[in-house]
């Protein structure tokens, strides 16, 4: 079945927050590799008026690569200390606290909300308020801000609202100003992101389908919140569990980044007797960040020998096992371990791990964790590592074990969910609850002959994906998944 | 009299039977503003028995709580009485029923009810008032004639409402040895037993009932107003759902477990445009059982919506614009009044077999589902909403006007008229 017109949701590049990692960087990937086609068109859906809006490619690829550029810069913000370790993460009502709408929006965000969403109340409101200066425009900052406060303490986690930077303000306004996407019957709408940002997304999603005959393909991540809800904010797992749900429920298919997220998918499906949708599997690229920028020196570890461990600080990421398994190192002086150089931006409770590995004298000097880290320097780290390790709870892929691979680095890993997928039976795993199983582990490789040996054998067999690669195979998945359905 | 709020019927008239029998309707639960099945049949009967006679009263002995449905002339049981009900929730009706002789409160109210009206007929809604009344009547030394309004065989009902309850309890088991041996007395005395299913009245002849007739559930025409309709039209449009199922419901527990068993928290086979509304009580039981945080129960509020107790026109609007009604009945005796409203709606059924007795007639309309394992269920429902709605012939809707409460109440009726008559020549 041919469709007619292929549209593209690109709304994680408008909208996405701080800098793009992870989602938006496959999204950018494949649309790189769509935008060429004449018959591809990229869409953002705007949350207010419940529409998709056409996106321009060429701006919206030249703001991402800007991105990413500026992603590539050191921020000369690293340390082995730990930050602001008496507040581990700040709450949204705690940030709310912290940067109090004006004025009388402080009254009470209810009050205010009940006032804004009666149309003759809010008219009243305002022509008072238009008589004092500036009053209407701090009303409207001061709405903006509780609206993304509002929102995220439901669990829908917009974006978007505060972000003050010029460009991407402009591309806010760009997108707000832009004509529906004007869909036909057997077009397809292919959400490359993250659907679960807001619910009236899926809605959205859910009418179109119905209304225009739209064919709707998302791709499936993981279930992280899901099966680990706890490492994630407060509400969120429910968030996502909604937009699971409905996603499947109206999708045309779904292409999941691996095999264990399909078959989680697939259970999750039965779970609640919903009647799967199709799945295919495609396989991410693991070729470094677009820019690209050559390999910098950290300097601090120029003379250390050293093991890296590339992810978010996060519950999920199981720092803790890394700190335990470097203080039976400590405990063990005829084991001496390398230093441990974690390289990850600061997540969701991350707070007793730091607080562990910065206090705990057996272990402060043997673990350095970096954050704003370049991506020269990143690749500065994989070259220089003896190996690498990722002790990962719960991961939809985990791309970090295919960059050290692509590196020509070993990397132990986790066995849990989706990582055995990536690199099969070319490294080494152990159970993410196992402190003793990878403590082993690490000594073993530690031993010159037995790492070469595994880095030879990586430099024979591995074959990194590239990004063209990848959108092959997902438009492959794609076709599979269109030749399956009813005609 | 008016102090005892009977209403417009003239309770000074003299006794002869001019305006047919001086009719006393008792019950444990007021039916000024019935909600549920129970209410629903005692004030039916109530009615039906003010259009054929001039003097009918219908009092009720009440937990205190009650009060808000109350009417004039509906008594509270004492604080003390009202202790123990609060003490043992699951047997209010029955400590009700006694406090018509034990409460000093009730009793006074009572005796001064019943012998400034004189009854030749009392009517007993249930096997309880008849707990206190017989004491009573004993020590007034009256004899009024008894007619047992049961909806239930109560002592089977309440042998499995008690397993689930109170298993095993010295007192549960003392107070169904108590109910059994008062209903089949009850069987016995009243000189008019009517049952609403076939089964109720085999097995209350069984406990020796000399004239048992049978007069089924009913229900009366759906009367949405233009605002209701507007109301829910707005509510289904800002849903953006093109279709909906209805279960209507009281937070009665066995209802709640007949939606479990054949319906179930797992939703995910309902399409993500349809909603199943829950009406009534059922809907904050549902809201208490479904709180968990878990896949299962967060899904089920992507295809559930409950919509909590509703004003009759809301309820009327929400019945008639959805495409089934859901009858998911697995427990309970008696016969499902929601089942006689579900098929005077019109509206597509999706019903269990039990949920059709006494209506077995109508299992095979069109449009009446019948499905007794959770998959025929589910899949029934799937087929309700993607189905139109069946004509029905004119045939077919004079029998359903034969379920509203006047057709099903009469034999009732008349039987009270006739033995009326003869207790006043005895």
């Amino acid at each position: 079945m041919g469709a007619k017109h292929t549209w593209i949701d690109v709304t994680e590049l408008v909208a996405w927050k701080g800098f793009p990692t992870g989602i938006p960087r496959v999204t950018y990937n494949l649309v790189t590799r769509y935008a060429d086609h004449a018959d591809v068109s990229l869409v953002a859906f705007h949350r207010r008026s419940r529409q998709f809006r056409e996106v321009d490619a060429q701006t919206i690829l030249e703001f991402t690569r800007r991105q990413f550029r500026e992603r590539s810069q050191p921020k000369g913000r690293r340390s082995n200390q730990v930050p602001s370790l008496a507040v581990p993460l700040e709450s949204a009502s705690e940030r709310l606290r912290s940067q109090p709408p004006l004025y009388f929006a402080r009254i009470s965000t209810r009050a205010m909300h009940f006032v804004l969403g009666r149309p003759a109340l809010r008219r009243l409101a305002w022509s008072v308020l238009r008589r004092l200066p500036r009053t209407e425009a701090r009303l409207r900052a001061a709405y903006a801000r509780d609206a993304s406060w509002v929102t995220e303490r439901q669990g829908q986690f917009t974006y978007g609202l505060t972000d003050p930077s010029p460009l991407r303000r402009y591309l806010y306004s760009m997108h707000a100003a832009a004509h529906p996407a004007r869909f036909s019957p057997g077009d397809r709408l292919i959400v490359l992101g993250a659907g679960w940002l807001s619910d009236s997304f899926q809605e959205a999603l859910a009418e179109l389908r119905r209304g225009v005959g739209l064919l709707v393909y998302q791709v499936l991540y993981d279930l992280a919140p899901i099966v680990l809800p706890h490492s994630f904010g407060p509400g969120f797992a429910e968030s996502f569990t909604r937009y699971l749900f409905e996603a499947a429920a109206l999708s045309d298919g779904l292409i999941a980044i691996s095999a264990s997220s399909r078959s989680e998918a697939l259970a999750f499906c039965e779970s609640v007797l919903l009647p799967p949708p199709t799945i295919e599997v495609f396989r991410l690229g693991d070729e470094g960040a677009p820019a690209n920028e050559p390999s910098t020196p950290v300097s601090e570890l120029e003379n250390t020998t050293f093991v890296l461990s590339v992810g978010t600080f996060e519950l999920r990421k199981n720092y803790h096992l890394l700190y335990q398994v470097w203080r039976l190192g400590a405990e063990r002086p005829s084991e001496e371990l390398p230093q441990l150089v974690i390289v990850g931006k600061r997540g969701w409770a991350a707070g007793d791990t730091m607080l562990a590995m910065a206090g705990d004298p057996m272990v402060n000097d043997s673990i350095t964790v970096l954050h704003g880290v370049s991506d020269g320097e990143l690749e500065w780290l994989y070259e220089n590592c003896l190996f690498t390790i990722y002790p990962s709870l719960y991961e939809g892929w985990g791309l970090p074990i295919a960059e050290s691979l692509a590196h020509g680095k070993l990397c132990l890993a986790s066995n849990a969910s989706a990582m055995p997928e990536v690199a099969g039976d070319l490294i080494e795993y152990f159970s993410p609850y196992d402190a003793g199983e990878c403590f082993n582990l690490v000594v073993r490789h530690l031993e010159p002959s037995i790492l070469h040996a595994k880095e030879r054998e990586i430099a024979q067999r591995y074959v990194p994906t590239s990004w063209q690669e990848s959108f092959r195979q997902f438009d492959a998945a794609l076709r599979r998944i269109e030749g399956q359905l009813a005609p | 009299m008016d102090h005892l709020g009977l209403g417009a019927n003239d309770a000074s008239a003299p006794t002869s039977l001019e305006h047919g029998p001086r009719v006393l309707a008792m019950g444990v639960y007021p039916i000024a503003r019935p909600r549920y099945g129970g209410p629903k049949r005692s004030r039916a009967v109530v009615e039906a028995l003010r259009a054929s006679f001039r003097n009918v009263a219908y009092v009720a002995v009440y937990p205190r709580s009650g009060s808000a449905l109350a009417g004039p002339a509906d008594v509270a049981v004492s604080p003390a009485t009202q202790d123990r009900i609060a003490k043992y929730p699951y047997l209010a009706d029955v400590v009700c029923g006694y406090a018509i002789y034990s409460d000093p409160k009730v009793k006074s109210r009572i005796t001064r009810l019943i012998t400034k009206f004189e009854p030749n007929v009392i009517v007993l809604e249930q096997l309880y008032p008849f707990l206190g009344l017989r004491p009573l009547l004993q020590e007034l030394g009256l004899q009024p004639a008894l007619a047992y309004n049961a909806q239930n065989v109560e002592h089977e009902m309440k042998s499995k409402m008690y397993e689930s309850l109170a298993s095993g309890s010295a007192l549960a088991v003392d107070v169904l040895r108590r109910i059994k041996r008062a209903e089949e007395d009850l069987a016995r005395e009243s000189l008019l037993v009517a049952a609403v299913t076939e089964q109720d009245a085999d097995a209350l002849r069984a406990m020796g009932a000399r004239r048992v007739i049978l007069a089924p559930n009913g229900t009366s025409p759906l009367q949405p107003s233009r605002r209701s309709i507007q109301r829910h039209e707005g509510f289904l449009l800002s849903r953006r759902l093109r279709a909906t199922l209805v279960f209507v419901s009281s937070a009665h527990q066995p209802n709640w477990r007949g939606f479990l068993d054949m319906v179930g928290t797992r939703v995910g086979f309902i399409p993500s445009d349809t909603r199943v509304l829950l009406c009534g009580g059922v809907s904050e039981l549902a809201r208490t059982r479904v709180a968990e945080r878990d896949v299962e129960n967060v899904t089920f509020w992507q295809r559930v919506i409950a919509l909590g107790q509703l004003a009759d026109e809301d309820l009327a609007a929400s019945v008639l614009s959805a495409r089934a009604v859901l009858l998911p009945v697995t427990q309970g005796g008696g016969s499902n009044l929601k089942t006689a409203e579900a098929l005077a709606s019109g509206r597509r059924i999706v019903a269990t077999s039990f949920a059709f007795r006494g209506y077995e007639q109508f299992a095979t309309y069109p449009g009446v589902a019948i499905a007794d394992t959770p998959d025929a269920f589910r899949r029934a429902m799937l087929a309700a909403i993607n189905e139109p709605i069946p004509e029905r012939l004119p045939s077919e809707e004079k029998r359903i006007e034969q379920l509203y409460w006047p057709a099903r109440l009469s034999p009732l009726v008349e039987g009270i008229a006739d033995i009326g008559r003869e207790a006043h020549v005895d």
